[in-house]
């Protein structure tokens, strides 16, 4: 049966734990937008009001935004929310496009897997370096310990959704 | 060629650092050099990243040579903070000498894992603001002031204004929108961050009584690179770093300073001096933020008070010259 | 390899991978790494990105755009978004293509709040996408306005683009902003052209509705107003000066929050949907900006963009002829890379050479222009085919609607994008008509 052809990756059925994981990070991940949210209003609204915006606001949006964005990554992969070009490969048939999606899988994998490590060397070299943001002198690498963790559920996820669109070429 | 160097920086490309420091030097090293050395400059973070990584870039080899301010990593080169304290600078070319002497005496560990080519300053930062000029410390009470460092936070914070951090891009729009009512910057970025037109207020403390608070740049060059250089390319470059570029920045920096200065007068711009007689006062709300200083670094298990003592008299000595 | 030969294999081996389905943010990763690692060695390849990806996610200016995506997921959740649309339908309903000319008229005004195309586009699709659906819009046309709406986002001020502009070439940024008003007008109105034509020709793509009466529109009206009054307060937040442009997303987000929780009854678990909703859109943004960052670093190592530069100085051509050069590489260039990176790479390199040329008017004026013109020609790069972010974007929010069928939407509105970048290369003076009157 020929599947539809979308913009995105087909959906393929992930393992209980890991689809809880991912739909976890990215309540992390919004919770902690949400708080950034509240805060910048809470901010604005005392820079208005007396003049004073609450310290580091600018530092803890950054922070906020680079923890919420990791946490969305693996959530993004594990729904099929990335973005594809359809274009050419709308008369290849599913086979082949399962083969295909397979093997953007891998190479998100194995981008997913480089950043990481690279990230805990990075974070290593903050918390020796003892880096802080500016007003709060809150230490860089402590979002490293939420970072880490997100983008190791990427590259489970990039595994996961790899095995499953191999299964379904095989059984096209 | 036999040697390229790639030198990476966040400014755009007509920046005093590109046009006053970066391409004069490209151009004698290459010449110097019989053209076996082939500099290529990277303006406005073209080699990707952020300005934070800029040094770590020129440490493991991601470029050759890297220009940033120290103070981008905050808490990374605290001995270094030392000419960021409030009243511990003066012109260009002055607090830019003075570093020489100290980073000769005390930035040997801090600097341990690059080749520093130079070490300088800009010209002291002034405040330059949108709505109301600040002619006394009181005026600063309730004013949003872009910060340019960890330090000048707290001392903003010490004077009396509420302290603001924010990216340096983010001023210009800061400012229009009134998110903040001023910021500590120097003239010098004027003409690249395009400040004039939004603000017209502008307060200096006289070069004699030292300037309100400076940055310390570098710029730096990987260590293995340099090791792997043949002797006669690397005498080149030993020529033309240290005191020899110290001078040129020191130069190419005042030079900007004074004429972006002249542009704000000619356009009517007011300037406000603080009188000397006035400087006490700022000095005594601002000591807090020394005195933690000195402590911190003394608790990092180095002299501070000596450190300070002796960053005060180099700059002294610069500004007696 | 030469630097150039390099850089043209990492964009043909990027089309490559972009056509067998690989997503495109990892298809830009991909070459953008492979690239650097081969060009310029594994070791500053792994040292560079010990912190890249984290510095690139945690950037002020960019914590706009799940900020802006959130207050659509809010606004949608509220029931507010078919609410607008309702009001929308009331007013331009019954004209043929009204609920897509509604959409762009969102567009600039949600753009001049948010200055990027990309965030403009997702957070409007959010909004407006479904409902032109549920008013039978072919797929073509409803993404189609919506992708090319977007681009309207960087031209009306503040846009952050146009600072950056202002910041490289030295010009002042409030002349940018001014000399930027007419051409966003005239855009928007271009676009709304553009749909009108369209519907006169396929009149089943964009249905007319009933014509509503005045007592009509003004009860529509009664339930949009505290989603408009939201809209205001962040519009005119932001020209007022109260607020950053994250700290106006906060905000709207915020107010919408509220008014989902009042007005659309959402409980937890409908705002944990919303809160999913956001990571999806966020994390599909963040994936392309961070290739087009990665890829973009990976051609500057090339020194590409600079040597077709410079091959473009050293023609020996008329003025009007390497300006006409210029931005058709920005259209090509357009193709793969962010706007932003895109400026930033090329600006510093170009403007000198601009302003040499003489197009007979003043230093200052010519750079206005340019820099006008460049904005509009790396917007329209956002929309042309095979490669436009903004198609991508929105098309990514309508399952249903398959690529080509997004790009024929786009089309009527490259054509009115072609015509309006013709009246400012040859009139001059709409842009700069302002900035004279007010300069
Ligand atoms: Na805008
Ligand atoms: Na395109």
């Amino acid at each position: 049966m020929a599947e539809d052809l979308t913009e995105h990756p087909h959906p393929v059925p992930l393992p209980g734990w890991l689809a809880a994981l991912c739909r976890f990070f990215a309540a992390i991940g919004g919770l902690v937008l949400l708080a950034m949210m509240l805060m910048t209003v809470i901010s604005v609204t005392r820079r208005t009001v007396l003049g004073a915006p609450i310290p580091g606001d600018f530092e803890l949006v950054e922070i906020g935004s680079a923890i919420a964005i990791f946490c969305f990554l693996p959530w993004c992969q594990s729904t099929g929310g990335n973005v594809l070009v359809d274009f050419f490969t709308q008369k290849t048939g599913p086979r082949m496009n399962h083969l295909l999606e397979a093997l953007g899988d891998l190479l998100y994998l194995l981008i997913a897997g480089l950043l990481m490590w690279r990230l805990i060397h990075g974070g290593m070299e903050m918390r020796q370096y003892g880096e802080q943001s500016m007003v709060l002198r809150i230490p860089v690498w402590w979002s490293f310990t939420i970072v880490i963790p997100a983008m190791a559920l990427l590259t489970a996820t990039c595994a996961a959704t790899m095995i499953g669109h191999l299964k379904k070429a095989k059984a096209a | 060629q036999e040697v390229t160097l790639r030198v990476h920086h966040f400014l755009s490309a007509d920046a005093p650092i590109q046009t006053g420091v970066l391409e004069p030097w490209e151009k004698t090293v290459e010449e110097q050099s019989g053209g076996r050395i082939d500099v290529q400059i990277y303006p406005s973070m073209q080699l990707g990243g952020r300005p934070p990584q800029l040094y770590d870039q020129a440490r493991d080899g991601v470029v050759d040579i890297s220009w940033t301010l120290l103070g981008y990593t905050p808490g990374r080169f605290p001995v270094s903070e030392v000419f960021e304290l409030p009243f511990m600078s003066g012109s260009a070319t002055e607090t830019t000498m003075a570093l020489q002497e100290y980073q000769a005496k005390y930035l040997g560990d801090e600097l341990k894992d690059v080749h520093p080519l130079l070490i300088h300053a800009p010209a002291a930062y002034k405040f330059h603001t949108k709505d109301k000029a600040v002619a006394a410390m009181g005026d600063l009470s309730g004013m949003k002031i872009r910060a340019p460092s960890r330090t000048m936070t707290d001392g903003l914070n010490a004077l009396g204004a509420t302290a603001v951090g924010m990216p340096v891009p983010e001023v210009p729009q800061a400012l229009t929108t009134g998110v903040i009512d001023g910021a500590v910057i120097p003239w010098e970025v004027f003409g690249s961050l395009r400040i004039e037109s939004v603000t017209q207020d502008h307060t200096e403390f006289g070069a004699e009584n030292g300037g309100l608070s400076t940055s310390v740049m570098a710029l730096v060059m990987n260590q293995a690179k340099y090791d792997a250089l043949p002797d006669d390319l690397r005498q080149i470059i030993d020529a033309n770093s240290g005191a020899a570029l110290a001078a040129l920045a020191g130069e190419a920096f005042d030079a900007a300073e004074d004429a972006e200065r002249q542009k704000a007068l000619d356009a009517g711009h007011r300037i406000t001096v603080i009188p000397e007689e006035a400087l006490a006062e700022w000095q005594a709300a601002s000591q807090p933020v020394i005195d933690a200083w000195v402590k911190a670094v003394t608790e990092a298990g180095h002299d501070g008070q000596a450190m300070l003592d002796d960053a005060r008299a180099m700059l002294a000595t610069a500004q007696g010259q | 390899m030469s630097g150039i030969a390099a850089g043209l294999t990492g964009f043909a081996v990027l089309l490559v991978l972009m056509a067998i389905r690989i997503p495109i943010g990892v298809a830009m990763l991909a070459v953008g790494l492979g690239g650097y690692g081969l060009y310029t060695g594994t070791g500053p390849l792994l040292a560079f990105l010990k912190t890249s990806t984290y510095y690139q996610f945690s950037t002020y200016s960019l914590s706009v755009i799940p900020l802006f995506v959130l207050m659509g997921e809010f606004a949608t959740k509220a029931g507010m978004s078919r609410a607008l649309y309702r009001t929308a339908a009331a007013f331009l309903g019954h004209r043929k293509g009204g609920l897509a000319m509604a959409s762009i008229g969102g567009c600039a005004a949600f753009g001049a709040i948010c200055g990027s195309s990309l965030a403009t586009a997702a957070t409007m699709g959010q909004v407006a996408l479904p409902e032109m659906r549920r008013y039978n819009y072919s797929g073509a046309l409803a993404t189609g306005s919506l992708a090319a709406g977007g681009t309207l986002g960087i031209l009306i001020p503040p846009s952050v683009i146009l600072v950056l502009y202002a910041l490289m070439a030295e010009q002042s940024i409030a002349k940018m902003f001014v000399a930027a008003m007419v051409p966003g007008v005239l855009a928007a109105v271009g676009y709304m052209i553009a749909v009108a034509i369209f519907v006169s020709r396929n009149p089943e793509d964009g249905p007319a509705g009933p014509r509503a009466t005045w007592p009509e529109r003004l009860v529509a009206l009664r339930e949009t107003w505290s989603l408009i009054l939201i809209f205001a307060l962040v519009i005119v937040g932001m020209y007022r000066g109260w607020f950053t442009p994250t700290e106006a997303a906060a905000v709207g987000a915020f107010g919408t929050g509220v008014l989902a929780v009042t007005h659309g009854g959402l409980r937890l678990s409908g705002l944990m949907a919303c809160l999913r909703g956001t990571a999806t859109t966020s994390a599909m943004i963040f994936l392309i900006l961070l290739g087009a960052e990665t890829f973009n670093a990976f051609l500057a190592q090339t020194q590409t963009p600079m040597l077709l530069a410079g091959a473009i100085q050293q023609s020996r051509l008329t003025p009007m002829l390497v300006l006409l050069a210029m931005l058709l590489l920005y259209l090509v260039l357009g193709c793969v890379m962010d706007s932003m990176s895109m400026l930033l790479l090329t600006i510093p390199i170009f403007y000198p050479i601009i302003a040499g040329l003489d197009f007979g008017m003043p230093r200052e004026d010519t750079l206005i222009w340019f820099g006008i013109l460049a904005v509009v020609v790396v917007e329209v790069g956002l929309i042309t085919p095979p490669v436009g972010m903004n198609v991508f974007v929105i098309n990514g929010m309508a399952k249903d609607v398959p690529m080509l069928e997004s790009f024929r939407g786009v089309l009527p509105f490259l054509i009115s994008d072609i015509i309006r970048i013709g009246v400012l290369i040859v009139f001059p003076i709409v842009t700069l008509g302002l900035v004279r009157l007010f300069g």
